[in-house]
């Protein structure tokens, strides 16, 4: 029993890998003082770019530099509109995200009209130990170490850096920060670009650190589920990783219906739904409030 | 003035939007010339295709609108994709079960669009409710439903669901009872263009109104503009986010049973993936005018509906459009705010040089 208890636990951690990335990633921009809601569309420009160099080229490091290098391109045009021009901060992340979703599935879509079907599996970082559920095996590779180092380091750098003492004052009272010489729009910027890395690399994690192949609009809300676990852990990456595995839990629930044949009311459809009502309900009964002070606020001072 | 700004920052965002988009295109090895020609041909190159492209206008208009009333007052209604399924399924209830089969026309349309955009404002409540007296952001909890609406769809078409069609293998719900499709407009000529058209220009007018002409288009655009201050004056901004969200659901929910009473003739899975974020990309190239966004939903709508020929003509796969969507409102955002951007800077620069010369000048007057 207690055996089952800790597979259950291990693969809801496993299947929450690439959302506590991003999660730890998403902490530093909002940290900052930026509505980051541009995850989705990073992730997801992550998670193809990852795929298609790994598969053009051959080489996985490849893949996952090329990865990395688009998300900041991304976070980059989201950026410099939303920090430095003050564009609606909401109204960007939704271009930025549509930006991303077309760009993907265009490439895809010309990729796949050259490639046969059988083609189409990238190399991917092996495992290092696996799982066996019943029939199915689910092998864990070093993004779930990744993932582990990055909340310890996170945590570290927002509470007991000089960095993350800038990175907080921005976030709390950025004319104060200014007053004391932080750039303000740089640091955030800075921080923003960095989201947008981890939350490619939590992207690459889908595709070359898990199924291998991409598949249109394959990142299906992770974006904005990383940003309510954010708000659920009230902006602190201790938190924000609970509720990434409290996530991890509810989608290891689909794995378990699927190879356990589970009969849950409405069937595998509703263990599909399942991730996505714990996440609101999660939202719903935690308690708001805690966002940083300039939180969603464009700094309207002059930088020097 | 105002007027200028408001067509200025549209037109930078679609030229610079397709430019950039050709030059992608170029950089993958497409033509884009080829590309636009084949989305020509497809939304405007014969009636057919005119049809196409107002059929796919008139939930975009509607949705558009949703849009608009909702951002107007502070409250972003990214929810209309999900409130449109769900608006479906609740019109579908009516329209396709065979309990319901026998009422007359008269009475059955205005019912199943009634318990759609119930259930579209049901569906919005949530948000609105959460954002306006828990300050839980909208666009995550939207989002959130959008996924789970749409699975929920699939569940209910699908064999073992209430709306699925007994005895058939597919995932879709039993056809629409023949009385109850909506009439043709154009009979002849334009061969699929249903009512719902002059459903959806009907409601621009109303939301013009409305917005420009009444006290409560007044608070809210108050509210959406300064919210202290609105709430300062006396207004009951949660009271009337909540019911903005609630209303903007309902038309969510209306265009939803009108693609379904009007053009699919059934509720499919996936029927209009979409639908509900172009919606968002029709209401910002719009400039969130109600009157431009029939201009607005007409070029979107082309762009779907010239999407296959695009495909066979020049090789380029249907979701470009959504591209081109994407980076067109990424410019209409920025186009709007780069002249303040750069007359500021332009000021900066200014002053730093009449500040300068004002100091040679004292020093040229202190060597004197």
């Amino acid at each position: 029993m207690l055996n089952a208890a800790m597979l259950f636990l291990l693969s809801g951690i496993v299947m929450g890998t690439p959302l506590l990335i991003m999660t730890m990633g998403g902490v530093v921009s909002e940290r900052s003082g930026t509505l980051n809601l541009g995850l989705e569309g990073t992730m997801l420009i992550g998670a193809f770019f990852s795929y298609y160099v790994a598969i053009t080229t051959g080489n996985v490091y490849f893949g996952l530099i090329a990865g990395m290098a688009s998300g900041i391109v991304l976070a980059f045009f989201h950026g410099i509109a939303m920090i430095y021009w003050n564009t609606n901060q909401v109204v960007t992340a939704v271009a930025i995200n549509m930006v991303a979703l077309g760009i993907t599935n265009t490439l895809m879509g010309k990729f796949s009209m050259t490639t046969s079907a059988g083609n189409n599996i990238s190399p991917g970082f092996d495992p290092i130990f696996k799982i066996y559920l019943g029939e199915a095996i689910i092998g864990v590779n070093w993004f779930l170490i990744l993932a582990i180092l990055l909340i310890p380091l996170t945590w570290w750098v927002i509470q007991k850096t000089t960095i993350g003492l800038s990175i907080r004052a921005v976030g709390e009272y950025p004319t104060a920060a200014a007053s004391m010489g932080i750039r303000v729009r740089r640091l955030r910027m800075l921080c923003f670009l960095y989201t947008g890395m981890i939350s490619a690399l939590a992207g690459a994690a889908l595709t070359i650190g898990d199924v291998r192949v991409f598949i249109n609009n394959m990142t299906a809300g992770k974006g904005f589920i990383a940003f309510a676990c954010i708000v659920f852990g009230r902006y602190t990456p201790l938190g924000a990783a609970f509720g990434a595995i409290v996530f991890g839990l509810s989608e290891a629930v689909r794995n378990y219906v699927q190879i356990f044949a589970w009969d849950i009311p409405g069937g595998y459809m509703s263990a599909i739904m399942l991730p996505y009502i714990i996440t609101l309900l999660l939202l719903v009964f935690s308690k708001q409030g805690k966002a940083p002070k300039a939180w969603a606020q464009p700094y309207e001072g002059d930088d020097n | 003035m105002k007027n200028k700004e408001n067509i200025i920052a549209p037109i930078f965002g679609l030229i610079v939007g397709i430019l950039v988009s050709s030059l992608l295109l170029l950089a993958w090895g497409s033509s884009p010339l080829k590309a636009f020609e084949g989305l020509y041909i497809g939304s405007f190159g014969s009636l057919g295709a005119i049809s196409n492209t107002l059929i796919k206008a008139i939930p975009l208009i509607i949705g558009g609108l949703a849009v608009i009333i909702s951002y107007k007052s502070g409250i972003f209604n990214v929810g209309v994709e999900g409130q449109l399924f769900f608006g479906a399924m609740g019109g579908s209830i009516i329209a396709t079960m065979p309990m319901f089969q026998g009422l007359p026309a008269i009475i059955s349309i205005p019912l199943s669009i009634v318990v759609a955009m119930m259930f579209g404002a049901i569906l919005a409540f949530i948000p609105g409710y959460l954002k306006a007296y828990r300050g839980i952001n909208e666009v995550v909890v939207t989002m959130l439903l959008n996924y789970i609406i749409i699975f929920f769809l699939s569940q209910q078409v699908q064999p073992g669901g209430f709306l699925h069609e007994p005895g058939v293998n597919a995932n879709q719900s039993s056809p629409v009872h023949e009385a109850m499709r909506l009439p043709l407009l154009f009979d002849g000529v334009l061969k699929k263009v249903h009512i719902g058209l002059l459903v959806a220009l009907v409601l621009v007018a109303v939301v013009w109104f409305v917005m420009s002409r009444t006290s409560i288009g007044f608070k809210m655009k108050a509210i959406g503009m300064n919210p202290k201050a609105a709430e300062y004056a006396g207004m009951n901004m949660s009271w009337i986010q909540t019911n903005v969200m609630v209303v903007s659901g309902a038309m969510a929910g209306l265009a939803g049973a009108i693609e379904i009473l009007g053009y699919h003739h059934r509720l499919l899975e996936n029927f209009s993936i979409g639908i509900g974020y172009n919606a968002i990309a029709v209401a910002l190239l719009a400039n969130l005018s109600p009157v431009g966004v029939i201009l607005s939903a007409i070029f979107f709508g082309a762009l779907q509906a010239g999407n296959n020929t695009m495909q066979i003509i020049a090789e380029v796969p249907e979701s470009f459009t959504r591209m081109v969507q994407g980076i067109v409102v990424f410019f209409v955002i920025t186009g709007a705010v780069l002249p303040k951007i750069i007359s500021k800077k332009m000021l900066m620069k200014k002053l730093a040089h009449e500040a300068l010369e004002e100091n040679c000048a004292k020093e040229g007057q202190e060597d004197a």
